[in-house]
């Protein structure tokens, strides 16, 4: 029966100029998916006469279409590529639909779901939306990687929009601490887009969870990457925009957010900094400003895993097989990028010292390496 | 009658015997050459007409044949000018005292009868010597060229009358040399000029003393290709085997000048982006050497690599690891030697301030195509990466003199000694060339070490390729502090410069 119904809902989203509108509106006057595939044009008078005055009224090409075109073949196609590719669908009404989305403007009638779409997505569980420039700078990068690794051991859930930059890095770091993470695409569920982060899908397709409301084969174009960004917000009770231009994509989906009664956070950028002109005028319109992760926990009413964020203790430990030089060279750095040249200059060694220390360092999980011979201080 | 003269040919760049063979007989007056010949050895006949008239020599009407044998290789070049009019005056009657059986002689002439230079003199004399043959009458410009060879005896002559001279009467008078500036020492650039940059030149270092492949990458100005066009200061000097080699092959290319004798400076060659597949293999209907093969024993520099055509640069892989390149033609196949270390040079992306994302114009797509065109099997032969980062203001106008380039290649050489050595019963001579099967027997590991490779192998993500080609670094940091035993600190710092952390991570 279930097949049936997919099938018939596979068969709805795929008819040509059938919108989300014209779909919803058929939702709302039917009481099943099988209703809407047995109506016939006198079905369609009735409704018209309901909403006689009303703009409401449907588009007469839509309703052609729903009427006309009965022919399943297309959907029963679709659903073996579907079965095939270990592609599940859900759409209102599916037991496992999000509930956080019936409630949001223009929901989406069907999400392809690859991986697995964790069933406490939609209640308990709390979700953050970790958004940002697809050109993120360093600072960008590792407040992403903070942030997302310290939500993730928080137990919460990580959105994200799988793209370059700040998406790609959140979710990448909400697998490696071991966190559930989901992305929303912006193309169709089999298309991967970008093509470099193809190591990334297969990872959340393992552990975490990939939605489109694109089907099959639908390629990447510019017109869709900024809808699905009301799905991210939809499906998260927070934004956190981490490094975003002024204009920026992440700004809109703050937009969505705020439109649905999400809260937003961004993290403060240096004034002037071109990359992070967008999330300070975000702070400056009454965005929370973030600057660790106990402020977004705190502002969720959640529990703090304090273990999770603070790797100071770790730290502390290690400390003490640090000599002085290991010691002064570890407290010289910041997340500042230095060359290793200026260590040599500023602490008079040799080259191979210099090496051997930051090698020491980087093995205990102090420093690393964002680029060849350039160290920061790690943040976790 | 009938006569018959030794002359010699390049196939590759090795000499070949060629026999020209001259017959003048009665019949209508004419003159045919026959052998296989490509067009400039066909143009010889009318060369040598005019320059017999012009030496004084009265050409008979008669039927001249002329046969260049072996008959089955295509005979390219002008040196066989000189044994065609040779043979030919003999044949019409000039005798000749000497013994010319044992005489090989090489030549183009010149319409008034003077005998000019020819490229590859060397491989031909050295291949007559090895044959056996006693004389060798060579161009008197290609003189110091054919005296790099032993156990032969050269006759430089300046024109034709003087060749004649020699075989009627075996005598010539050659002049005593003029003093010929040895220009070999043309190191005008040092390492001292390169303020702080001591990562940078450390694992120059490290490069030079066992000849590893380097790929520098940074901002414009930050001092890569100045950097690398003072590698050759620092490279050891060539064994008289390996000044014998990059001779021949310049030679065979005609780029040796009058004056040079062997070649004892690394050779360094930077060809530009835009060189074909073909200039930089070698090619032709003819083979000729080509950039890799110029470089042989010395530097191929290829700066701003990313804009290189990327066939061009694949086709290197080849070379890169067997050492020589094999080219096949219609008339046959030539092997060149290509035993060059590679310095690569790049900008990190198209406008070249990445990572710095403040400056940088470039999308992510655009900086992962710029860092992509190095195919990942060229990145993989390149042993050492290094980030170039531009020197500051300070640095520029208050760091003192660096090290003298001199100091520097006193420990290469040592590095270099240390390794010829070890591998005294290989083949080889530096660590960089050592296979996995010699891996296992030269270099060997304390657990100490072992355990900081094992744990650098997970964190790192290297490929077994790049384990051994850390392995090999380190030995060589060993043989530069004259280690026998690799220590922790050796393999720290080899995983430091193997290490290729250049790449976006997007």
């Amino acid at each position: 029966m279930s097949e049936r119904k997919d099938i018939l809902n596979l068969w709805l989203n795929n008819l040509d100029g059938v919108g989300n509108k014209a779909i919803k509106f058929f939702r709302d006057n039917f009481d099943s998916v099988e209703e809407i595939y047995a109506c016939t044009e006198n079905d369609i008078k009735k409704i018209n006469e309901k909403y006689k005055e009303n703009e409401k009224c449907i588009n007469r090409v839509n309703t052609e279409q729903i009427i006309i075109n009965k022919n399943l073949d297309k959907a029963k196609r679709i659903y073996e590529r579907l079965k095939k590719l270990n592609i599940s669908i859900i759409y209102p009404g599916h037991c496992d639909f999000p509930d956080k989305l019936m409630h949001i403007y223009d929901t989406p009638q069907i999400l392809y779901i690859k991986g697995k779409l964790k069933p406490s997505i939609n209640d308990f569980d709390k979700n953050i939306a970790i958004v940002g420039s697809r050109k993120a700078d360093l600072y960008g990068r590792e407040m992403t990687e903070l942030f997302s690794r310290g939500l993730s051991g928080n137990g919460i859930n990580i959105i994200s929009g799988l793209a370059y930059g700040i998406d790609g890095i959140a979710h990448r770091s909400a697998l490696d601490a071991g966190g559930y993470t989901l992305g929303v695409l912006g193309c169709g569920i089999n298309v991967v887009y970008p093509r470099a982060n193809i190591e990334l899908y297969a990872r959340m397709e393992e552990t975490g969870c990939i939605i489109s409301e694109y089907g099959l084969d639908v390629s990447p174009c510019a017109g869709l990457f900024p809808l699905r960004n009301r799905i991210i917000s939809g499906l998260s009770d927070g934004v956190l925009v981490v490094q975003a231009q002024k204009k920026s994509g992440s700004l809109i989906t703050a937009d969505y957010a705020l439109e649905q009664g999400k809260q937003v956070y961004a993290i403060p950028g240096r004034l002037y900094d071109a990359s992070s002109e967008g999330s300070n005028n975000l702070i400056k319109l009454g965005a929370v400003p973030v600057t660790s992760v106990e402020d977004i926990i705190d502002d969720l009413n959640g529990e703090i895993n304090i273990s999770c964020i603070n790797d100071n203790k770790k730290i502390m430990e290690n400390e003490s097989f640090l000599d002085n030089l290991e010691m002064d060279i570890y407290n010289s750095m910041s997340l500042e990028p230095v060359y290793i040249e200026e260590i040599i200059n500023k602490f008079k060694i040799s080259t191979s010292r210099a090496i051997n220390i930051l090698f020491k360092l980087e093995n205990l999980g102090l420093i690393k390496q964002p680029l060849k011979g350039y160290y920061i201080k790690r943040l976790y | 009658m009938f006569c018959k003269i030794n002359s010699s040919a390049v196939q590759g760049v090795d000499g070949t015997i060629i026999t020209v063979e001259a017959d003048v007989s009665d019949g209508l007056p004419m003159f045919a050459m026959v052998g296989y010949l490509s067009s400039s050895v066909k143009e010889a006949g009318e060369r040598v007409r005019t320059s017999l008239k012009n030496s004084g020599f009265h050409m008979p009407p008669k039927r001249i044949t002329i046969n260049l044998s072996p008959a089955d290789v295509r005979k390219d070049g002008t040196g066989f000018d000189l044994p065609i009019a040779i043979a030919i005056l003999l044949c019409m009657g000039k005798n000749s005292k000497l013994d010319i059986s044992n005489t090989v002689i090489v030549g183009e002439l010149g319409l008034d009868g003077c005998v000019q230079k020819i490229p590859g003199i060397l491989p031909m004399v050295y291949h007559a010597a090895k044959e056996g043959y006693e004389v060798c009458i060579v161009p008197y410009e290609n003189k110091k060229e054919a005296e790099l060879v032993d156990g032969i005896k050269i006759v430089p002559v300046k024109n034709l009358l003087e060749a004649i001279n020699y075989i009627s009467t075996g005598i010539i008078d050659i002049p005593n040399d003029e003093e010929i500036k040895d220009n070999n020492n043309l190191a005008s650039v040092d390492f001292s000029e390169i303020r702080g940059q001591k990562v940078l030149k450390r694992g120059m270092e490290i490069a030079a003393a066992s000849m590893f492949n380097v790929l520098l990458s940074g901002a414009q100005g930050s001092g890569k290709s100045m950097i690398a066009r003072r590698l050759p200061t620092i490279l050891p000097q060539m064994t008289f085997d390996e000044s014998v080699e990059v001779t021949k092959i310049y030679s065979v290319s005609g780029k040796l000048d009058n004056s040079s004798s062997l070649i004892m400076q690394r050779p360094f060659r930077a060809p530009h982006h835009t060189i074909s597949v073909k200039g930089l293999c070698g090619g032709g209907s003819i083979p000729k050497p080509g950039e890799v093969s110029l470089a042989h024993n010395g530097v191929l520099f290829l700066d701003e690599i990313a804009e290189f055509n990327k066939t061009v640069l694949e086709v290197m892989r080849q070379p890169m690891e067997d050492g020589q390149i094999l080219i096949s033609r219609v008339n046959g196949s030539y092997i060149f030697p290509a035993n060059f270390m590679m310095v690569a040079a790049q900008n990190p992306c198209p406008c070249g301030n990445y990572p710095n994302m403040k400056k940088c114009t470039c999308t992510p797509n655009e900086i992962r195509k710029y860092q992509n065109k190095i195919s990942g099997p060229l990145l993989d032969r390149i042993d050492i990466n290094m980030q170039v980062e531009p020197v500051s203001y300070e640095d520029i106008f208050s760091m003192p003199e660096g090290e003298k380039s001199e100091s520097i290649r006193y420990r290469v050489e040592e590095a270099v000694e240390i390794q010829k050595k070890r591998f005294a019963d290989e083949i080889i001579n530096y660590n960089s060339q050592l296979s996995g099967k010699l891996i296992k027997k030269y270099i060997r590991l304390g657990d100490k070490q072992e355990e900081i490779l094992k744990k650098s192998f997970a964190n790192m993500e290297l490929s077994a390729r790049g384990t051994y080609r850390i392995l090999k670094i380190a030995r060589t940091i060993a043989d530069l502090s004259h280690n026998d035993e690799i220590s922790s600190d050796n393999i720290k710092e080899a995983i430091f410069y193997r290490n290729n952390m250049g790449s976006v991570k997007l």
